[in-house]
């Protein structure tokens, strides 16, 4: 049956997983656990319950969790958290105002962000892709 | 081919012996009553199960790819991991079935009866469950990309983090179900029931969403950009955060809505609704509770364009509103408790350094140079999709509320408050 769907793959990191070393994929990733170390995707989704940090390159980045590093991508949306130490590079970026004596949208410690055409080019899914092509993925399980 | 004739395999599985592993491809094991059976890891593709008894069966990771299952009985079934790719279980009966991590991709589960069972993380892309019963069942993180769910019953389900892109829900009836972080990206939910839902947190870009009953819904920090809502009933729903163009909420049916957040509560009536998300979105409308107090005492400052400012130390006094569309050179800004200062698209804030706890939007352009902080204290901080910003920011003591649409540029480092 549906032969002529088309099939879009994700890994997934669920939660109570954690992972730690480096994460080559070439399809999307979604993670609700933990990965700590070198990650490189067309696509990142990390969930409300979800932490990422260390050297992030991906095409998009869509994060609801915590993500924290060195941070590469074409396309990112934010809510949630970003950690210490954090820079940030992005053509573009998109983060809600949130409400006024609301809960933050997105909680920032100290980081730097780089967003734009300029400062963003020849990041992102250029270098992802790159990235993602001939090594292996190596993964450490804890 | 299997080595078992049927009335062999019966005999067995009712004696209670395990068929573990067992090759039953193609089988015609139609209404058998083997309820119970122990399956575990069984090849059963292509089998014929019709209206056989196989409740509380054990099948997990059992292969059961295209069988016909139609009005079978697996209630309270074990299948989790289990291949039902292109199954039929049209009519069946999978009331507190376990399905965890199971691949339905292209099954049939018309009018199937899954009440109660779990479906955690189950591949459900494209199945058939039209007209089926989910009620409370558990769909959490399940992949049900393109599914077809019309007309079924899914009240009070749980589909945190399920993946809906582009499924059909039509006059689905999802009545206190929670989809927290749902992806409903182009879905059809044409006259779907979401009375009492919790979206929040839900993608519903581009859904369809034509005479959907959102009463009382749970909409906080969901997104329906570009999503069809006409004729949508939103009476009662929680819409703080939600992200749309105002516009989106002239063709709803609405009373009231519910902007409230922890600051307090914000009824907005119907008739006021799409002015109040246009002064919401604007920035001129922060809360309620805000924009009330803000309308009789606050201070209005205008700076047009051709205008320069060098070197000035201005001060500007609680809920007063600042707008600047002409050019700043090194000034010091201090804002008052509230204050909101709008550099327009035309303003242009040069090495100025802005401090005190205020709203500080910016559509045209902020570039500081030098060490240390040019933002010290604002209470929020929103830079528009033409916005461009350079600087450091130390935030307000309990933090600050970012908000960077989608097109600004920046150079910014944020740091915490000292």
């Amino acid at each position: 049956m549906a032969e002529n769907k088309t099939k879009v793959e994700h890994s997934i990191i669920a939660p109570g997983t954690e992972f730690e070393g480096v994460v080559v994929s070439s399809c999307g990733i979604i993670v609700g656990g933990r990965i700590t170390g070198d990650l490189s995707a067309p696509s990142l989704h990390v969930h409300e319950k979800g932490t990422v940090g260390g050297r992030i390159k991906v095409g998009s980045l869509i994060s609801r969790g915590e993500i924290s590093g060195e941070i590469d991508a074409d396309k990112v949306e934010l809510s949630g958290r970003v950690g210490d130490r954090t820079v940030l590079r992005a053509k573009t970026l998109d983060v809600k105002l949130g409400e006024d004596g609301g809960p933050l949208r997105v909680a920032f410690g100290d980081c730097e962000l780089q967003v734009g055409g300029a400062v963003a080019s020849g990041s992102g899914r250029a270098q992802a892709k790159a990235a993602a092509t001939p090594e292996p993925e190596t993964v450490t399980a804890r | 081919m299997a080595d078992y004739t049927r009335a062999q395999v019966i005999e067995t599985l009712r004696k209670g012996q395990a068929m573990e592993r067992a090759d039953l491809r193609q089988m015609n094991l139609s209404k058998a009553d083997i309820g119970g059976a122990r399956l575990r890891r069984a090849d059963l593709e292509g089998a014929n199960l019709e209206e056989s008894n196989l409740a509380k069966a054990n099948l997990t990771s059992a292969n059961l790819r295209d069988a016909y299952l139609s009005r079978a009985n697996l209630e309270g079934a074990n299948l989790q991991k289990a291949d039902l790719e292109g199954a039929n279980l049209q009519g069946a009966n999978l009331q507190n079935a376990d399905l965890s991590r199971a691949n339905l991709e292209g099954a049939n589960l018309e009018g199937a009866k899954l009440n109660g069972a779990n479906l955690t993380s189950a591949q459900l892309e494209m199945a058939n469950l039209g007209g089926a019963e989910l009620l409370a069942s558990n769909l959490s993180s399940a992949d049900l990309r393109e599914a077809y769910l019309g007309g079924a019953k899914l009240m009070q389900a749980n589909l945190q983090y399920a993946g809906l892109e582009k499924a059909n829900l039509e006059e689905a009836d999802l009545t206190e179900a929670v989809l927290t972080e749902a992806d409903l990206r182009g879905a059809c939910g044409r006259s779907v029931v979401f009375v009492r839902a919790v979206l929040e947190g839900a993608i519903l870009d581009s859904a369809s969403l034509i005479g959907a009953n959102l009463t009382d819904a749970d909409l906080r920090g969901s997104s329906v950009r570009g999503a069809d809502i006409s004729g949508a009933i939103l009476t009662g729903a929680k819409l703080a955060g939600i992200s749309a163009v105002p516009e989106q909420f002239a063709g709803v049916q609405v009373e009231w809505v519910d902007f409230s957040t922890k600051a307090g509560d914000v009824r907005v009536e119907g008739a006021d609704l799409v002015e109040y998300y246009t002064r919401l979105k604007s920035g001129t409308a922060p809360a309620v509770g805000v924009a009330v107090a803000a309308s009789g005492d606050q201070q209005r400052r205008f700076f047009g364009r051709g205008d320069v400012l060098r070197n000035a130390s201005l001060e500007f006094g609680t809920q007063s509103v600042v707008e600047i569309e002409s050019r700043f050179e090194k000034c010091d800004i201090a804002l008052g408790e509230q204050a909101q200062l709008i550099v327009g698209e035309h303003g242009s804030l040069e090495n100025c350094r802005v401090h005190g706890c205020g709203d500080i939007v910016v559509h045209g352009r902020f570039e500081a140079g030098g060490d240390g902080p040019s933002i010290i204290g604002p209470r929020s901080l929103l830079i528009g999709k033409k916005g461009k910003i350079v600087g450091a920011v130390q935030q307000h003591a309990e933090s600050t509320r970012f908000g960077f649409e989608q097109g600004c540029e920046m150079s910014l480092k944020i740091s915490r408050a000292r």
